[in-house]
C-alpha cells in the first residue's frame, strides 16, 4: 500500500456506527457510518487499497446536506472528497482492528486513491439502503431547517421580551 | 438446463481468489456478522451476460479506480452452469446473481477468460 502523508492518530475522533452499505460487491465498497455520539455527523467509508494483511478505507466526514446532494446525483464522490479539507485513512486488519489511522489533507491524497470523475450515485447499481437513506434525508433536512428557523425566531422574540422587561 | 455465467477473475485461472467465496478466504472476519451477510459471503458473484459484467465493473472502477483490478480481477471469464453447479440466487435488475458452488467444483478448469477488463 502507498505511504501516506498526514498525521498519525491513535484512534478516530468519533465513535463509528455502521448503518448500511451503499455499494456492495462480495463485501462492502462504500459504507455509511454515523458518529454514535452525534448521529447528525455522517461518514462515508470507501474501500481504497489492500495488502496481505489489511484493507485501507478512505473516510470522509459529511453533513446531512452533503450526503443528500451525493445521493441525489448533484455531486460526485470525487467532488465530495475534493470539497473536504482532510480525510481519514483507516487500515483495518482481518479482524477489523485498526492498524493505522491517518489524518490526511485532501491535497496529499495519492492520485490513485481518488474516486473517478464519474463517481456519481447510481440507484440501479447501489444497494437499496442508499435510496432509502436519500428518501429519509429528503424529508428530514427541510424539517430540521424549519425547526432551526422557528427556534431562532422564538429566541429573537424572547430576547425582545427580555429587553422590554 | 444450461445457462451462461460470467465472472471477474484474476490473471491466472488457478489464482485461489477466483472461485473461493470471500467467507472462506477469512472466516474470522465474519465473526459477529449478521447471518444474511455471512450467507451472501459464501457465494460467488456472477452475471448473466458479458455486458452486465462489464457495466458492473465500470461502476466499481468509477468509485475505487484502478484498485478495482486488485480487488476484483482483471478479466471476465465465462462457463455454462448447470443445475448440478450448486444453488443460484435469482437474477437482480443488473443481471447479477450469486452462485453457491459445491465444495468440489471444477470452475478453474471450466471457466474460460473471454475479455480483459
Amino acid at each position: 500500500m502507498k505511504q501516506l502523508k498526514g498525521i498519525s492518530l491513535s484512534q478516530l475522533d468519533f465513535t463509528p456506527e455502521h448503518l448500511g452499505d451503499l455499494l456492495y460487491q462480495e463485501g462492502p465498497v462504500l459504507a455509511h457510518f454515523v458518529n454514535m455520539d452525534n448521529p447528525a455527523k455522517h461518514y462515508l467509508y470507501r474501500w481504497t487499497d489492500m495488502d496481505d494483511t489489511s484493507n485501507r478505507w478512505l473516510v470522509i466526514k459529511l453533513s446531512e446536506k452533503q450526503l443528500f446532494e451525493y445521493l441525489s446525483r448533484q455531486t460526485s464522490l470525487l467532488q465530495l472528497v475534493q470539497s473536504a479539507s482532510f480525510v481519514y485513512f483507516l487500515d483495518l486488519d482481518g479482524d477489523l482492528q485498526a492498524k493505522q489511522i491517518s489524518l490526511t489533507a485532501v491535497a496529499d491524497i495519492p492520485v490513485d486513491y481518488l474516486p473517478g470523475s464519474n463517481s456519481y450515485f447510481e440507484e440501479k447499481q447501489f444497494e437499496s439502503y442508499a435510496a432509502e437513506l436519500r428518501n429519509r434525508l429528503k424529508y428530514k433536512i427541510p424539517f430540521d431547517l424549519a425547526l432551526q428557523k422557528a427556534l431562532g425566531e422564538l429566541l429573537k422574540e424572547y430576547g425582545k421580551v427580555e429587553a422590554a422587561v | 438446463m444450461k445457462a451462461p455465467a460470467f465472472r471477474w477473475v484474476f490473471d491466472h485461472m488457478n489464482d485461489t481468489r477466483n472461485f473461493l467465496p470471500v467467507y472462506f478466504q477469512n472466516p474470522q472476519r465474519f465473526l459477529g456478522k449478521r447471518e444474511a451477510e455471512i450467507c451472501l459471503a459464501m457465494g460467488l458473484s456472477m452475471f448473466d451476460s458479458l455486458e452486465n459484467a462489464e457495466i458492473r465493473f465500470q461502476v466499481m472502477f468509477d468509485n475505487i479506480g484502478k484498485a478495482a483490478y486488485q480487488r476484483f480481477g482483471t478479466k471476465i471469464a465465462t462457463a455454462e452452469l448447470t443445475e448440478s453447479d450448486g444453488v443460484c440466487s435469482l437474477l437482480d435488475a443488473n443481471g447479477h446473481f450469486t452462485n453457491y458452488p459445491l465444495e468440489n467444483h471444477d470452475y478453474e478448469t471450466r471457466f474460460v477468460p473471454v475479455q480483459q477488463l
